[in-house]
């Protein structure tokens, strides 16, 4: 009986290959969606959270229609804004602080977002004045 | 795969910010320069846009939705606002995205 057998196919596969793609393909898009997607500023609007006023006269930072910002009624670059913010957080004891931010309509969001930002940092909670 | 199609933030210039929040993508709102909105991407006309994005919210539900505002830089601050106040009567959440300073 001189049957011939059959070669056998080899049943292994090389794993090793399959892995090196996925792993590539895995942080591939890792760094891309993390590029992707944006930071973002949380708002912390009336409707969800509670406003609480803790001072009754909060200081103001009023934003011109160009972009100048003034700090209680005196103009101030952003910088002078930032440390000021911090120095009044640093003093403000236990209690959260508040600020009023009036922002003219037609500012640039671009500024509003440095001075809530600046806020952001500090923890002190923006008021948002919304003039019409 | 799935995160990086399910993005949808336009290109353009955003406000600088040191927040490190990640924006949400399930309500995303962009206005450019010229003053065109979109809606997840889609192009809305102002007037439609209330009502888009309210039964979106209701969609979602507004204790887990959050209404991302994409505005490019130079954007007026008063359509920023008018969607905030609509947030805001929807009584959900609003974020608007920024990016980090170089």
């Amino acid at each position: 009986m001189g049957l011939k057998k059959r070669n056998k196919v080899s049943a292994e596969f090389s794993m090793s290959s399959l892995t090196d793609i996925i792993f590539l393909l895995l942080i591939f898009f890792m760094l891309t969606s993390s590029l992707v997607s944006p930071n973002s500023l949380n708002l912390k609007l009336p409707g969800r959270s509670k406003p609480s006023l803790n001072s009754s006269n909060p200081p103001e930072i009023v934003i011109s229609q160009y972009g100048a910002y003034f700090f209680n009624g005196s103009k101030v670059s952003s910088s002078n804004i930032r440390s000021r913010v911090s120095d009044m957080a640093k003093n403000k004891g236990s209690k959260p602080l508040d600020m009023v931010v009036s922002p003219d309509p037609r500012v640039a969001n671009e500024h509003v977002v440095t001075i809530l930002d600046i806020l952001n940092t500090y923890k002190v909670n923006a008021i948002l004045a919304n003039s019409k | 795969m799935l995160t990086s199609t399910l993005v949808k933030i336009q290109p353009f210039e955003l406000p600088k910010a040191d927040s490190k929040t990640v924006a949400p993508t399930s309500i995303v709102v962009s206005i450019d320069k010229s003053g065109k909105y979109t809606l997840n991407s889609k192009n809305i006309t102002q007037s439609s846009l209330i009502g888009a994005v309210s039964s979106k919210v209701k969609e979602i539900g507004a204790r887990d939705a959050t209404i991302t505002i994409v505005a490019e830089v130079g954007v007026p601050w008063k359509k920023v606002s008018q969607l905030m106040t609509l947030a805001s009567q929807l009584q959900t959440r609003a974020i608007i995205a920024t990016q980090p300073p170089e």
